[in-house]
C-alpha cells in the first residue's frame, strides 16, 4: 500500500444536513463511504480520491426499514445482513430478502449496505437485478431537498448513476404488497465473488417483470407476456449492449441470461 | 492523525490512526495485535475477521475511524500468548490447518459462529466458514475442527 503522506479528513456525521454540508465544503474530492464493501477494496487498490472521507455509518435512522402508505422503505445503510432478516422485507419482498442474503459471505453481508450497492451500480448486482424486477425507487437526497428516481433511470450504464454531488442515496422504496410470486437466481463463477449472471422474475396481478443482471451494463428488464418473448428480449438486449470480462466474455454472459431467463421465469411460475 | 477510543478485547482503548487507514492495519500496527492477518485487502480472503459491535467483518475493508466508539473483538481476545481457547484448541487437535496464514480469522468466524449457533450442522458451518478463504485448501480438517468443539461443548465427546 502506498504511504500515506498528504493531510486527511475523516467525518462521520450523525444528520443527512450535515452530509450535505460536509460534502459541499470539501468538494469534489470527497468521497462518500457506506459499507464500503466495493470502495474499501478500490480504495485499497489507490483507485480513487482517499483523502476526504465522509461516511455515513453514524447517521440517525438511515438504516430503518419501514412500511408506510403501502411503500416499503429501506434505509440506505441498512446492511444485508439486516435485510435479509427483517420481518419486513419478508412479508412485504421476501425475494429482497432472499438476495440479499446470497451477497458475498457473512462478513460482507455484515457490512454491506442496500444504498452503497445501488450507489455502485455495478452491473450483475444482486440488488440491481432483484429491484429492477420490483420496479424499484431510489430516494436521493441533497442540500436542494429530496428526489425521487425509477431505478431504471436513476442507474445509467456500468458504475454510472445519476447521483450528482453533494447528494446522497437516502433509501429505496418497493411496493408495500408483496408479489403473487418471485423468484431470485444468482450464478457466479466461485463462492464469494461478484455474481456473473442474476436473475430475477416477480409476478403481480396484472404483471409479471423480469430483470436480467450481468450480461448488459445496467439490468434488462422485460415485461414478460411468455417465455419466448422474454427469451427474445433478453437477447436482443445482450446482441445490443454486450458486456464481459476475461472471465465471462460477452457471448457466455448472452448464453447464461439466456439459461437464467427460463430458468427464473419457471421458478417463479412453479 | 485522529483519536479514536474503542473497546477492544473488552477493554477501553485510545489510538491515534490516519484517517484512511484501516482497521488492520490500527490493530497490527497501533494496537500491535498482529493476530488478525492482511491477506488480499478486497474483502476476500477473510484472513484479517474481527468482531465489530459482535459482527464479523473484514477489518482490511473497514477504515479504523469507524471503530471510534465501538466494539471489537480480536483472535487474541485479551489473551496471554499461549493461552488457548477451546477453538483454538481444537484446531491444533484436529490439525485444522495447514500453512496457518487463515486460522485466526476463521477461529473468529467459528467462535462467532457457535454464539450465534450453539449445534450447528455441516451446512451452517460452511456457512458460517464461506469469507474465509484456506489457499492450502485444508477445508476437511478445519470442519473436523469445527465439530470437535461443537460436540465437546454440547457433552458429546
Amino acid at each position: 500500500m502506498s504511504p500515506l503522506t498528504a493531510e486527511a479528513v475523516f467525518v462521520a456525521p450523525r444528520t443527512l444536513p450535515e452530509v450535505y454540508t460536509a460534502l459541499e465544503a470539501l468538494g469534489p474530492a470527497a468521497t462518500l463511504l457506506s459499507g464500503g464493501m466495493s470502495l474499501m477494496p478500490m480504495l485499497n487498490r489507490g483507485i480513487g480520491p482517499r483523502d476526504a472521507i465522509v461516511s455515513l455509518g453514524r447517521v440517525d435512522g438511515l438504516a430503518e426499514v419501514t412500511l408506510r402508505g403501502g411503500r416499503l422503505s429501506i434505509g440506505a445503510t441498512a446492511t444485508h445482513t439486516a435485510i435479509a432478516r427483517h420481518p419486513l422485507v419478508a412479508r412485504s419482498a421476501g425475494v429482497l430478502a432472499t438476495a440479499a442474503g446470497g451477497i458475498g459471505d457473512l462478513q460482507v453481508r455484515n457490512r454491506g449496505t442496500i444504498g452503497g450497492a445501488v450507489a455502485h451500480g455495478n452491473a450483475g448486482a444482486d440488488y440491481l437485478t432483484v429491484l429492477s424486477a420490483l420496479e424499484a425507487t431510489v430516494v436521493i437526497g441533497g442540500s436542494a431537498g429530496e428526489r425521487r428516481a425509477a431505478l431504471g433511470d436513476f442507474v445509467l450504464g456500468l458504475r454510472s448513476t445519476d447521483l450528482r454531488h453533494g447528494e446522497v442515496v437516502t433509501a429505496v422504496e418497493v411496493d408495500g404488497s408483496a408479489p403473487d410470486a418471485a423468484a431470485f437466481l444468482r450464478y457466479h463463477r466461485v463462492q464469494g465473488a461478484a455474481p456473473t449472471i442474476t436473475a430475477a422474475a416477480v409476478i403481480r396481478d396484472d404483471r409479471t417483470v423480469l430483470a436480467i443482471g450481468g450480461a448488459t451494463p445496467t439490468p434488462t428488464v422485460v415485461r414478460v407476456s411468455s417465455v419466448e418473448q422474454a427469451l427474445a428480449a433478453v437477447d436482443a438486449a445482450c446482441a445490443a449492449n454486450p458486456l464481459g470480462d476475461a472471465h465471462n466474455p460477452p457471448d457466455y454472459r448472452r448464453a447464461m441470461a439466456a439459461v437464467h431467463t427460463r430458468r427464473v421465469l419457471e421458478e417463479a411460475a412453479a | 492523525m485522529i483519536d479514536i477510543e474503542l473497546t477492544l478485547n473488552g477493554r477501553p482503548r485510545r489510538l491515534a490512526v490516519d484517517p484512511r487507514e484501516s482497521l488492520v492495519d490500527a490493530l497490527r500496527e497501533r494496537a500491535r495485535l498482529t493476530g488478525a492477518h492482511v491477506g488480499c485487502r478486497t474483502a476476500s480472503c477473510g484472513a484479517c475477521t474481527v468482531e465489530l459491535d459482535g459482527n464479523t467483518v473484514k477489518s482490511c475493508c473497514v477504515l479504523a475511524a469507524e471503530a471510534d466508539g465501538r466494539a471489537v473483538r480480536t483472535v487474541e481476545n485479551g489473551a496471554e500468548p499461549g493461552e488457548l481457547d477451546d477453538v483454538q484448541v481444537a484446531f491444533a487437535e484436529a490439525q485444522g490447518m495447514q500453512c496457518g496464514y487463515c486460522t485466526p480469522g476463521m477461529v473468529v468466524s467459528v467462535r462467532n459462529l457457535l454464539d450465534r449457533i450453539a449445534d450447528p450442522d455441516d451446512d451452517e458451518i460452511t456457512r458460517g466458514l464461506a469469507g474465509n478463504l484456506c489457499r492450502c485448501t485444508g477445508y476437511v480438517n478445519i470442519l473436523k475442527a469445527v465439530r470437535l468443539v461443537r460436540d465437546r461443548r454440547l457433552g458429546r465427546v
